[in-house]
């Protein structure tokens, strides 16, 4: 039986965020927007998401009078998306027999 | 809508995002260059203070240097970190091991005073090589490692091989030395690894 994959990481734009996050400790909006290459209005959207779902931690504030955006990965979303590879691993052994 | 993805197109996408954060090496040859010159700068004009003008003042030299460095640090920093867009977990490491350095820097430099001077400034070369040594090992760059090590070559020199080495002006060539070895050589370096690193 192949478990269930976490919906919230089974599209493109939010499995890149939450991807990227997990190598660093925090990185800014305009970071996410060109390695991903996703427009600002979808990146806001896809960002909201996963903030609603615990999934990252997003900080607000200015630097040098620019607004600027900050994203961290939540423990919650750490154990979310190793149990997505975990689970993407089975689906893909079990495409391989 | 979105598009549900196939399970090959969710480990390509996983693949090519953890490629694309693969931690480059940070412009953190900067560090180590102006430092390196710096303390190289002032341990050269302490030593003509103390050698050619007998000046009590000797020691002021490490107090411009260090807000000089400091200030010009800081700016780097915040120029640099505005620039990434990220901060990794070895940024942070690396953050407080620099931050123990300075702390334990002026501890040493009270031993100094209060103390001897020669034992200070044994304790300062040891301290270069630890951060160093921690430096290479954590950014995997054998260059500083090696300095980092040979730094305490130096320490265990000057305090094991005879009275010469131990006098305070002989000392801070002791000093000069092993921030050629553990800064400036390693930092060169580590610069070069930097500018192929951007090429590729």
């Amino acid at each position: 039986m192949l478990p269930d994959l976490d919906p919230l990481l089974h599209t493109q734009l939010r499995l890149q965020i939450v991807t990227l996050l997990a190598s660093v400790e925090e990185g800014d909006f305009n970071w996410l927007m060109g390695n991903t290459g996703a427009t600002r209005g979808n990146l806001s959207v896809q960002i909201k998401k996963l903030s609603e779902a615990e999934y990252i931690k997003v900080e607000k504030g200015y630097k040098n009078n620019y607004p600027h955006t900050s994203c961290t990965l939540t423990k919650k979303g750490r154990t979310a998306f190793e149990g997505y590879v975990e689970a993407i691993s089975k689906y893909i052994k079990h495409q391989q027999k | 809508m979105e598009k549900a993805l196939r399970p090959e197109e969710s480990l390509s996408i996983i693949q090519d995002m953890v490629q694309r954060s693969k931690i480059n090496l940070k412009e953190g040859s900067f560090y180590y260059l102006l430092w390196g010159w710096l303390a190289l700068g002032a341990a050269g004009v302490e030593y003509i203070l103390l050698e050619f003008f007998q000046s009590p003042w000797h020691p002021i030299v490490w107090a411009v240097m260090g807000v000089g460095g400091g200030i010009a640090s800081a700016m780097y920093s915040r120029k640099e970190k505005r620039s990434a867009g990220y901060t990794t977990y070895i940024d942070t490491a690396m953050k407080y091991i620099w931050l123990a350095f300075g702390a334990m820097m002026v501890i040493a430099i009270l031993i100094g005073a209060t103390q001897s001077w020669s034992l200070g400034y044994s304790l300062i070369i040891a301290l270069y090589g630890m951060g160093t040594f921690i430096s290479g090992g954590v950014l995997k760059f054998r260059p500083l490692t090696i300095g980092g090590a040979l730094c305490w070559v130096i320490t265990l020199v000057s305090l094991l091989v005879g009275e010469m080495f131990r006098s305070f002006p002989t000392m801070l060539i002791m000093l000069m030395l092993s921030l050629v070895i553990g800064y400036l050589i390693p930092g060169y370096a580590l610069k070069n690894a930097e500018v192929k690193n951007d090429a590729a």
